[in-house]
C-alpha cells in the first residue's frame, strides 16, 4: 500500500450494506488484507477495517464498516450509518433477488444516513459469469437512474475490488476539497477573530500546556489545501 | 329486379351446350370459375377483416371496462362528497352499460357474419371446387374413351363394341355431370346474393339494436344529467370565486411579515410565538445548509423537516443556558448563532489547526442558523432573548410531566427527561436527607439521597469515593442513575444510616453552623456511627424502640428477596427485618414452628410507597418477584455475603444495609467460583443494581475462577443494556477468561448482533481515541452508544 497507516489527511467512514451472502465481508478483506475466505460465516453486528490510499499526494484513511446483510444478526441501524460519507451496496450478480432488494436498502440509506452520502452499486461475484441473472447494463441503467456510481467486482479473482474503493474514496476526497475550498474563506476571515479571542484569552488566564500559544499561532501559513483553479475543475466536472 | 338476374344467369349457357360440351360451354365455365374465384378471394378478406374489427373490438372493451373499473376507484375519493359521489357512480354506470351492448353488438358481428360467410366460403364454394375436380375427371375419362374409341380396329368387332359401350356409358356419365357442375355454379350464383346480403342485413339489424338501447339508456338518464349539467356550472362559479379569493391572498403576503412582527412582539411572554424556516448549518460531514422548520417548545429550540413526520428534532435542550448572537464575518448574510456550553468540544474532521484551537478556546458547541431577511434574523434573535428569558424566569415553576423520551437528539445529550420534582416524591426526599432543610435540590447519587445546597457541599468534600454529588435540577440524569434513586430515597437511606442515634448526639439542621453539619455528615456517612451493626440483628439486641421491628431470637436461616418499589406493590419488602415463615413459603423446613427465617428487607415500607410515584424502577427483570434466595444459615450471615445475596436479587435497600454495614467493595464469595456482587447483579439482569455497585466503587473487571469479568457474563446473558453499562463505566472489553474466551468471543458464539456492534465499536473507539484526541470519529461513539442508552431505556422487555 505505500502509506503509513498512522498518518492521513481525511479519514472516510464507508459502509458495506447488502443483502446477507452477497460478499461483503470478502470485498472488505479483499480490499484491506487482500484476502479471500470461501468458507466465511456470516458477519455479526459490524466488523471494521481500515485502510489508507493516497489521492493527489493527500492521504485518505477510510474506515470501512462491514455490516451484517441478515436482518437478525443485525444491531440498531442508526449505529451504521451515523456519520457515514460513502456507502457501497452490494448484490450479487448470479442471485437477482440480492439485486432488486437493492431498492429495500436505498431506502434504508435515505431513512438513516446523511442525505449527502455518496453510494455506489456493486455488483459482486462477476466470476460466475455462467451463472450471471442481472445483466450488466440493466444494473448499469438503475444505477444511472438513481444518481449512484456503478461497477462489477469479483472478490474472489480481485477484479475491480481495488477500482471501486478507489473511485468512491476519490469521489468523497472531492467532493470534500469542495467543501474546503468553500469554508477556506470563513475559516480564514475566522482567523483574525480567533487570533484576537486567544490573545486577550492569553492574557487574562495563563494557557494550559497543550494550548497553541499566539507566538505559535501567528507564523501559520495558511493557504489553499488545493489552487483554485483546480477546484473548479473539479466542482464542474 | 334482382330476380330477373338471376334469370339471366340461368340462360347464360344453355341445356344443350351443356350436352354438346361445346367450347361456349367450356368458355362459361372457366369463366364462372373465375367469378367464383373473386368472390371467394373477395369472402376472405371480408372474413379477415372482419375477424380483426371483432377482435380489436373486444380488446376495446376489455380496456373500456378496465378505464370503468378505474372509475370505481377514482369515484372511492369522493366518497365524502355524496352528490358527487352519487353523480360519478351514475355515469359509471351508463359507462359500463354501453360497454355491455357493445359486447353484445360484437357477439353478434361474429354470429353473423363471421359464421355465416365462413360457412359460405368454407362449405359451398369448396363443395363447387371439389365438382370441378370431380368434372375435370370425368371429361379426361370421356375424352379417353372417344380416343379409344376412335383408335379401335374396324376389324376386331369385340374391340369396336367394347369401346363404344364404354364411350356411351362415359358420354352419359360426363353429360349428368356436366349438368351437376353446371347445378352447382348456378346454384351457388343464386344464393350468393341472398346469403351475403342477408347477413348483412342482420349485422346491420344488430348495430341498429346497439344504437337504440343506448338510445333507450341516454333517455333514461337525460333528466339526471342535465341536472348535473346545471350542478355542474354551479361548481365551476364557486371555484372561481374561490380562485379570486385565493388570489386575493397574494396581496396579503407583502403584509404578512409585518404581521407576524406585530404578533411576535404582542406575546413577549409566551416564547413559543415565533416559529420559521432557517437554513441550519449541518454539525458535521460537509457543512452543508439545511432548511428547517425551528420553533421554541418549553423551553427547547427544535427543528423538524418540511417533509417528516411529526417529531421534531431539538437542538437545544435547555434554553436557559444558550446565548444567541448575529454572525457577521461569515460568507452568508443574515446568519446567526445559538451558543451552549458543551462537554466535548466539537470539531470537524480537518486537519486544520486553526479550527481546533478556536473549537478549544471557545469550548462551546455553536449552532449556526440563517434567516431569509435581516428583519426575521432580528425577529429570532429578539425572539430567542425572550425565550431565554421566559425560560429562565419559569424555570422554578415548570411543571412538565416529561417522562417520555423526546426522540433523537443528535448534538444534545440525550438522556430520559425527568421532571426533577420527581425525586422529590421519593419517600423521604421533599426534605433534606441530613439536615431535613425543605428544598434539596442536589443529590449524592451513590447514596441516593438528596441534599440542600448546603449539605451537598459537605458531601463533595468527603470525596467521591464516599458521594457523588449531582443537581437535580441542571444536571443531566442518566436514566440508570435515576432507576438508583427511585430505588432509594432518604427515607430508606436514613433506616440504615440513623438507625440507632444516640440522644446526646448533635444532629444538623436546617440553619445549623458548618461545623455541626459537617460532623453528622461525617460520623453518618464516613464513619458509619448509627448504623446498626449487623450481629446485632443476628443476637437479637436490636433496640425495640427503633423502627424496626424486633427480630426472634430463634431466627436461624436469613434470607433476602427481590423487591423492587413500584407503583402497584403495596407492601414491599425494604429493609432488615425477621419475620416467620411458616412452611409454605421458601423455608424448606416445613411444619417447625421454631425455624424461622430470617427475611432481610421486609415490611418496613408499608408506608414508604406513594401512589403517584412517578419515577420507573427496573423493568426488565419483574420476573419471580416474591421469590426468595435459597435460605442462609444464620451463622453466614455478614455485610459481604448479605451484598453479595442481595445483589442477585437486585434488592437495593438491603444492598445499602449491607454497605453501611462494611461490606467490602472487593470481597468475592469462595463457595461460589469467587465471584463479586457485581457478577451477581450482572446475574440477577438488574440495571439499578449494577449501576449501584458501580456508583459505590466496586471493581469492574473483577474476575471469577473461570477468569469471567462482569462484562462475560452480560454478553453470555445477552443483556445489552447491562453490557452497555458496563461498557460506560469503561469495562476492559478484551480480558480473556481461563477458556481463553474474550466478551467478543461470547457476543459472537451467541450471535448477538447489539452485543457485538457495542463492543467492536467500543475497541475501535479506543484505537482511535488513543490516535488522536477530539476526533469526529468519537462523536459517532457517543451518539451510537446513546442510542444504545435510548434503546435500552425504551425498550426494556427487548432484553427480559
Amino acid at each position: 500500500m505505500g502509506v503509513r497507516e498512522d498518518e492521513y489527511d481525511y479519514l472516510f467512514k464507508v459502509v458495506l450494506i447488502g443483502d446477507s451472502g452477497v460478499g461483503k465481508s470478502n470485498l472488505l478483506s479483499r480490499f484491506t488484507r487482500n484476502e479471500f475466505n470461501l468458507e466465511s460465516k456470516s458477519t455479526i453486528g459490524v466488523e471494521f477495517a481500515t485502510r489508507s490510499i493516497e489521492v493527489d499526494a493527500k492521504v485518505i484513511k477510510a474506515q470501512i464498516w462491514d455490516t451484517a446483510g441478515q436482518e437478525r444478526y443485525r444491531a440498531i441501524t442508526s449505529a451504521y450509518y451515523r456519520g457515514a460519507v460513502g456507502a457501497l451496496l452490494v448484490y450479487d450478480i448470479a442471485k437477482h433477488l440480492t439485486y432488486e432488494n437493492v431498492e429495500r436498502w436505498l431506502r434504508e440509506l435515505r431513512d438513516h444516513a446523511d442525505q449527502n452520502i455518496v453510494i455506489m452499486l456493486v455488483g459482486n461475484k462477476s466470476d460466475l459469469r455462467h451463472l450471471r441473472s442481472v445483466p450488466t447494463e440493466e444494473a448499469k441503467l438503475f444505477a444511472e437512474r438513481h444518481g449512484l456510481s456503478f461497477i462489477e467486482t469479483s472478490a474472489l479473482d480481485s477484479t475491480n475490488v481495488e477500482t471501486a474503493f478507489q473511485n468512491i474514496l476519490t469521489g468523497l476526497f472531492t467532493s470534500q476539497l469542495f467543501f474546503v475550498s468553500f469554508s477556506f474563506n470563513v475559516f480564514l476571515s475566522k482567523f483574525t477573530e480567533i487570533y484576537r479571542i486567544v490573545s486577550q484569552k492569553q492574557i487574562r488566564d495563563p494557557p494550559e500546556g497543550d494550548v497553541i500559544r499566539p507566538s505559535n499561532v501567528e507564523p501559520i501559513d495558511v493557504k489553499p489545501t488545493v489552487p483554485s483553479n483546480s477546484i473548479h475543475k473539479q466542482c464542474c466536472q | 329486379m334482382m330476380q330477373s338476374s338471376g334469370g339471366k344467369m340461368v340462360a347464360k349457357i344453355k341445356f344443350e351446350e351443356c350436352l354438346k360440351d361445346s367450347p361456349k360451354f367450356r368458355a362459361f365455365l372457366e369463366e364462372e370459375e373465375m367469378v367464383i374465384d373473386h368472390l371467394e378471394q373477395k369472402l376472405e378478406k371480408a372474413i379477415k377483416m372482419c375477424t380483426i374489427a371483432v377482435d380489436s373490438g373486444k380488446e376495446y372493451v376489455k380496456n373500456q371496462s378496465a378505464f370503468a373499473t378505474s372509475l370505481w376507484d377514482l369515484r372511492s375519493h369522493f366518497v365524502e362528497d355524496s352528490s358527487a359521489h352519487n353523480a360519478l357512480g351514475k355515469i359509471i354506470h351508463c359507462l359500463q352499460e354501453m360497454n355491455k351492448f357493445h359486447t353484445i353488438l360484437l357477439d353478434q358481428a361474429s354470429r353473423t357474419v363471421l359464421k355465416n360467410l365462413t360457412s359460405y366460403v368454407k362449405q359451398d364454394i369448396k363443395e363447387v371446387k371439389d365438382f370441378k375436380h370431380l368434372f375435370a375427371k370425368v371429361s379426361e375419362s370421356l375424352d379417353t374413351a372417344l380416343t379409344r374409341n376412335a383408335q379401335a380396329n374396324k376389324n376386331r368387332l369385340a374391340e369396336v363394341t367394347e369401346a363404344a359401350n364404354i364411350l356411351s356409358a362415359t358420354t352419359s356419365c360426363f353429360r349428368h355431370t356436366a349438368l351437376d357442375y353446371v347445378n352447382f355454379l348456378v346454384m351457388l350464383q343464386s344464393k350468393k346474393r341472398p346469403e351475403i346480403l342477408w347477413t348483412l342485413l342482420s349485422y346491420y339489424q344488430a348495430c341498429n339494436t346497439f344504437y337504440h338501447q343506448g338510445s333507450d339508456l341516454c333517455n333514461d338518464f337525460e333528466q339526471f344529467f342535465k341536472g348535473l349539467a346545471d350542478d355542474i356550472n354551479d361548481m365551476r362559479a364557486e371555484s372561481k370565486a374561490l380562485e379570486k379569493t385565493m388570489q386575493n391572498r397574494h396581496m396579503s403576503v407583502s403584509n404578512f411579515l409585518d404581521d407576524k412582527l406585530e404578533t411576535g412582539s404582542d406575546n413577549s411572554k409566551a416564547p413559543k410565538q415565533i416559529e420559521g424556516y432557517l437554513f441550519k448549518r449541518t454539525s458535521k460531514g460537509f457543512k452543508t445548509w439545511n432548511r428547517r422548520w425551528f420553533y421554541l417548545c418549553d423551553n427547547q429550540l427544535v427543528y423538524k423537516k418540511r417533509s417528516d413526520g411529526d417529531v421534531p428534532t431539538v437542538m437545544e435542550e435547555d434554553l436557559r443556558i444558550c446565548t444567541v448572537r448575529p454572525v457577521n464575518d461569515s460568507d452568508r448574510r443574515f446568519c446567526f448563532e445559538v451558543i451552549s456550553p458543551t462537554k466535548s468540544a466539537k470539531t470537524g474532521k480537518f486537519n486544520f489547526h486553526i479550527f481546533y484551537s478556536f473549537v478549544l478556546f471557545t469550548c462551546c458547541r455553536s449552532h449556526i442558523l440563517q434567516a431569509d431577511s435581516a428583519e426575521i434574523l432580528q425577529q429570532w434573535i429578539s425572539a430567542l432573548h425572550k425565550g431565554i428569558g421566559a425560560a429562565i424566569n419559569c424555570g422554578q415553576l415548570n411543571k412538565l410531566d416529561q417522562l417520555t423520551p423526546v426522540g433523537s437528539l443528535p448534538g444534545a445529550s440525550n438522556f430520559k427527561k425527568i421532571n426533577w420534582e420527581q425525586f422529590l416524591k421519593i419517600p423521604g426526599n421533599s426534605l433534606c436527607c441530613d439536615c431535613r432543610h425543605p428544598e434539596p435540590r442536589w443529590a449524592s447519587i451513590n447514596l441516593g439521597i438528596t441534599l440542600c445546597i448546603a449539605c451537598s457541599g459537605v458531601h463533595r468534600s468527603l470525596g467521591v469515593h464516599h458521594s457523588k454529588v449531582r443537581s437535580l435540577t441542571l444536571d443531566a440524569w442518566e436514566p440508570e442513575i435515576v432507576k438508583v434513586m427511585a430505588e432509594l430515597g432518604n427515607e430508606i437511606v436514613n433506616r440504615v444510616y440513623e438507625a440507632q442515634v444516640d440522644q446526646s448526639v448533635v444532629r444538623a439542621t436546617e440553619n445549623c453552623d458548618s461545623s455541626i453539619r459537617e460532623n453528622w455528615i461525617k460520623m453518618k456517612y464516613v464513619e458509619k456511627r448509627f448504623v446498626l451493626p449487623m450481629d446485632g440483628a443476628v443476637d437479637g439486641r436490636i433496640d425495640s424502640a427503633n423502627e424496626l421491628s424486633v427480630p426472634r431470637p430463634t431466627a436461624r436461616k436469613w434470607s433476602v428477596r427481590k423487591a423492587r418499589r413500584r407503583p402497584k406493590n403495596k407492601s414491599k419488602e425494604i429493609l432488615k427485618t425477621c419475620d416467620e415463615e411458616t412452611g409454605s413459603t421458601a423455608s424448606g423446613v416445613s411444619g417447625d414452628s421454631s425455624s424461622s427465617v430470617l427475611v432481610i428487607g421486609k415490611e418496613l415500607s408499608d408506608n414508604v410507597c406513594k401512589e403517584d410515584f412517578a419515577l420507573s424502577s427496573d423493568q426488565e427483570s419483574t420476573g419471580g418477584e416474591d421469590n426468595m434466595l435459597e435460605d442462609e444459615d444464620i451463622s453466614t450471615l455478614n455485610p459481604n455475603l448479605l451484598l453479595y445475596k442481595s445483589a442477585g436479587v437486585h434488592n437495593l435497600p438491603v444492598m445499602c444495609q449491607a454497605f453501611a454495614s462494611g461490606a467490602s467493595k472487593t470481597w468475592t464469595n469462595p463457595s461460589d467460583l469467587n465471584r463479586t456482587a457485581l457478577h451477581q447483579a450482572i446475574l440477577s439482569g438488574s440495571v439499578m443494581a449494577c449501576e449501584y455497585l458501580l456508583l459505590n466503587g466496586v471493581p469492574i473487571d473483577a474476575v471469577d475462577d473461570n477468569g469471567y469479568t462482569a462484562l462475560h457474563l452480560a454478553t453470555e446473558k445477552g443483556c445489552t443494556p447491562q453490557a452497555y453499562l458496563l461498557l460506560k463505566h469503561r469495562a476492559k472489553h478484551d480480558v480473556e477468561a481461563i477458556d481463553s474466551k474474550r466478551p467478543i468471543d461470547i457476543a459472537v458464539d451467541k450471535a448477538n448482533a447489539d452485543i457485538v456492534t457495542l463492543l467492536r465499536l467500543t475497541k475501535l473507539h479506543e484505537e482511535i481515541g488513543v490516535e488522536e484526541q477530539g476526533n469526529g470519529e468519537s462523536d459517532t461513539y457517543n451518539h451510537v452508544m446513546r442510542d444504545f442508552s435510548q434503546m435500552a431505556v425504551n425498550q426494556p422487555q427487548q432484553y427480559s
